[in-house]
């Protein structure tokens, strides 16, 4: 009798203890802090005095005696773990440590997490040297970073330290305004278009080639067609999730929508918030409160009520289930990255697999769309700021302005020569460890692991143009021909006091937008609430978060 | 005496059991009274560059704001109603699952149902939260078969209103064995003598769980009752961040995946601070609450 009841307080006891730890595990998010391995730069590293500044234009050169690591929190790409383990192993990186004496040391976030580790991060108030990502990822962007003691503000080490930097920004009027903010801070140095060729579109909508030949049908032109076709996916190539969605239920990235006349983009990669601001001849919209979001609404309901829709859309959360999803056989549309084509091929175990890119549909043939993904000059998303951690941001600057001269340019563009390039008549010319890599690499993944691919850098994107496969460069006429950026929102930056006021405003409205329109798309609230969920948005504060962007779309005008 | 003398003389007699008791203690200082600090960051307009000394201080700014919010009603309710019907459905299961198998003579039987029901317990809930979503979602075979019996969804768990079911059903699955353990343990602590008396008395099988065997655990039911009230407001956040999705935010948005939302994914840190801290509070008013109320009406309390 004793003996069990002493088993019984011994059992209450675990019980509570283990309830205990529950309830310290709930709620409480891991802050596994990147361990902080700051520069172990020694104050003699920067030799040179301080009162004479950098000259432009030298060529690359040792600048510490003694070896320095830099920090830097970079988020991958697909080719980040695959082709190579760490953008340390890429060879331009590794030519630019051998001639500079300064490494850099990646941490790098695990694919599709970027956001939440980015926070982590952040909250842990133990910066790595350099960060890439605040335009991207921090709250209230590069301004607020700065004043929230993130990121240190660069103008006196640029203009000091990084002339080459200061030298490409003046390339053209738009990459000026462009990488400076409002209140006149440069944040980050900046990936910049380097040459006359702009960037081709990146993302738009792709198509199961090979479905489509086997049905003898055309390419879709109109969302009719598009149905029509999905149509035939479904009852004849046995597709369950004929057009595949993210769980934000409005495909970013692209101008899907365009054609229905708004726009939305996905600032924190895919699957994040979408992002509803565009403009018309200068004046700021908000997608959702458009007559196009009510038509998308109901083109998206029947088809998901068709069967037309991937029914699991909401659990597709980032790229690798993206990529599940489309490799699995059972879906033939997509919004896609463009060098995801051939990683999907990879992935697919039909050998005819085969995406192309498809034109963004439009509601009458011949219309057209004034949204592109493209055509920008510079990338704030790959943008490099140095953190207040940074020991020694003199020498940071100095290494970083090093991309940026032709020398360096050169290399992170092209590599090592003799390997990668040749030079042909004064220009680098890709040779075949490029173009037709014995590996079996693609450009973009060959270009990662022998140059730089989306970085803080001058980036030519001529490269993208030259042994490319004809898919790819379909690809870029196919989602140009018939779209034009005039309704694009530039890159504007938004005051502390603003950002503070959108951030405020805006989480509330993008859950409540995100939550009904994937409703509504599932049928589970009828469309006839659209009107009430105009209202609804326009209660919690809309006017606010419009009249901001606006404010900060006149000074980026008058800039 | 003093308290410190008391103390000491107590130390030098019980040694070991200090020592046994040193890492919990710690465990309890290090990891749920420091933090307890940071609470301060509710009454802040926290930024990482002030850090918890020399952010603004405003007020009950965060707290008014939380009220104030479209939300509010919307995640105070589904956290209460989650976990009232999870207390409701779930938490007799474990006790009749503990009386069936009291029933049961040992044997191979009943260590087989045991080793099973206790199984899903100890598999980790991603991998629990995954079986769940594939069951449940589009294509799943739950959700095939409800399609059969005339259900309108093509998955169940992205409409709102089978969310909370999903979650109550899966809890009790998962914590069903797991939690009979305790239960059990009582049970072998009643007196065999009153069952033979009982039964001499003529009485069935349901009247001597009836009159001998509930009374004889009840003090165990009333101490995991009080537990359970004072868990009341926080819901499996793990499992309910797994499960839920924009659509069902409507029946499934818990203030616990609220203040992630805001505070890690939105960096509002102050805000989900006193969000957490409101919580808190409520949650240490229930736990005070009930067991005042089990010590008036019955003789068992946690203190």
């Amino acid at each position: 009798m004793s003996k069990s009841v002493r088993i019984l307080s011994l059992l209450t006891c675990l019980f509570l203890m283990i309830s205990l730890v529950a309830g310290c595990g709930t709620g409480t998010a891991q802050s596994t802090a990147p361990t902080q391995s700051s520069a172990t730069a020694p104050a003699a590293a920067s030799a040179e005095p301080q009162s004479s500044s950098a000259t432009a234009g030298q060529p690359l050169h040792k600048l510490s005696d003694t070896p320095v690591t830099f920090t830097i929190w970079k988020p991958g790409t697909p080719a980040i773990g695959k082709v190579i383990q760490s953008y340390e192993d890429s060879a331009a990186f590794q030519e630019m440590a051998k001639i500079s004496n300064i490494t850099l040391k990646f941490d790098t976030p695990v694919f599709g997490q970027e956001a939440d580790k980015f926070n982590i991060m952040v909250s842990s108030g133990e910066y790595p040297d350099l960060i890439e990502g605040i335009a991207s990822y921090y709250s209230g962007g590069g301004d607020k970073a700065i004043s929230d003691g993130v990121i240190l503000k660069l103008n006196d080490y640029i203009t000091k330290d990084a002339p080459d930097y200061m030298a490409a920004r003046k390339a053209n009027k738009t990459i000026e305004k462009e990488t400076i903010t409002d209140t006149g801070n440069m944040y980050q140095f900046e990936e910049i278009v380097y040459g006359d060729t702009v960037e081709p579109p990146a993302w738009g909508l792709a198509i199961r080639q090979d479905w489509l030949d086997d049905l003898g049908l055309k390419a879709p032109v109109t969302y009719n067609d598009l149905h029509d076709v999905l149509k035939a996916f479904k009852d004849k190539k046995g597709a369950t999730k004929p057009f595949s969605l993210d769980a934000s239920g409005v495909p970013g990235f692209s101008s899907f929508t365009g054609g229905l006349g708004f726009y939305v983009a996905l600032p924190g990669g895919i699957c994040s918030t979408s992002e509803y601001f565009y403009q018309v001849d200068g004046k700021v919209k908000y997608g959702p409160l458009e007559p196009g979001y009510k038509d998308y609404l109901t083109m998206m309901a029947q088809w998901y009520k068709e069967g037309l829709v991937d029914p699991n859309f909401l659990s597709v959360k980032n790229f690798n289930d993206l990529i599940s999803v489309m490799s699995s056989g059972k879906a033939g549309v997509a919004v896609l990255p463009k060098p995801m084509f051939a990683a999907l091929k990879a992935n697919s175990n039909d050998p005819k697999f085969r995406m192309v890119a498809l034109a963004n549909p439009v509601k009458n043939p011949g219309d057209k769309i004034h949204v592109v993904n493209a055509n920008n000059w510079t990338f704030p998303g790959d943008g490099i700021a140095i953190s207040t951690s940074c020991k020694n941001p003199e020498l940071a600057a100095k290494y970083l302005n090093m991309w940026y001269t032709d020398a360096g340019t050169t290399l992170l563009n092209y590599g090592v020569e003799g390997s990668t390039y040749n030079m042909v008549d004064g220009k680098p010319q890709e040779t075949e460890l490029l173009t037709k890599n014995p590996d079996g690499l693609s450009l973009i993944d060959a270009l990662c692991k022998y140059c730089v691919f989306q970085f803080a850098f001058r980036s030519d994107y001529s490269r993208q143009y030259v042994g490319i496969s004809d898919d790819q460069l379909n690809a870029h006429k196919a989602w140009l021909s018939n779209a034009d950026p005039a309704y694009n929102m530039p890159s504007t930056s938004l005051t502390g006091d603003e950002a503070t006021t959108y951030a405020e405003v805006m989480n509330d409205i993008n859950t409540y937008v995100q939550e009904t329109t994937v409703k509504m798309l599932m049928g589970l609230t009828p469309l006839t609430d659209y009107d009430k969920m105009v209202q609804t948005i326009k209660n919690m504060g809309i006017d606010k978060a419009i009249a901001v962007k606006q404010a900060a779309l006149d000074r980026y005008n008058s800039r | 005496m003093t308290f410190f003398q008391k103390l000491g003389h107590d130390f030098k007699r019980n040694k070991m059991l200090y020592l046994i008791s040193f890492p919990v203690v710690a465990f309890l200082i290090i990891f749920s009274y420091i933090p307890m600090g940071g609470l301060v960051m509710a009454f802040e307009k926290f930024s990482p560059k002030g850090g918890i000394f020399s952010s603004p201080w405003v007020g009950f700014d965060n707290f008014k704001h939380f009220f104030q919010s479209v939300y509010f009603l919307r995640v105070l309710g589904n956290t209460f109603l989650l976990s009232f019907y999870d207390l409701i459905f779930g938490f007799w299961a474990p006790i009749i699952f503990a009386l069936l198998l009291n029933e049961i003579k040992d044997g191979l039987f009943k260590k087989t149902i045991q080793t099973i029901s206790y199984l899903p317990y100890f598999v980790s809930m991603v991998v629990i939260c995954g079986l769940i979503m594939d069951f449940t979602g589009g294509d799943g075979f739950i959700s095939r078969a409800a399609l059969i019996f005339g259900s309108k969804d093509a998955s169940l768990l992205s409409n709102p209103a089978n969310f909370r079911s999903i979650f109550v059903v899966s809890n009790i699955w998962q914590g069903l064995g797991y939690g009979s353990i305790i239960y059990l343990a009582a049970l072998s602590s009643v007196d065999q003598e009153l069952f033979e008396a009982a039964r001499m008395d003529g009485a069935g099988r349901l009247r001597q769980i009836w009159h001998i065997t509930l009374p004889g655990i009840s003090s165990t039911i009333v101490i995991m009752l009080i537990l359970r009230i004072g868990l009341l407001l926080t819901v499996n956040f793990e499992k309910v961040l797994l499960l839920y999705s924009p659509a069902t935010y409507e029946t499934a948005d818990v203030i616990s995946t609220y203040v992630y939302r805001k505070g890690i994914l939105g960096l509002d840190y102050g805000y989900s601070t006193a969000v957490g801290l409101f919580n808190s509070v409520i949650a240490f008013i229930l736990v005070a609450g009930s067991n005042a109320l089990a010590k008036r009406y019955s003789d068992v309390s946690l203190y």
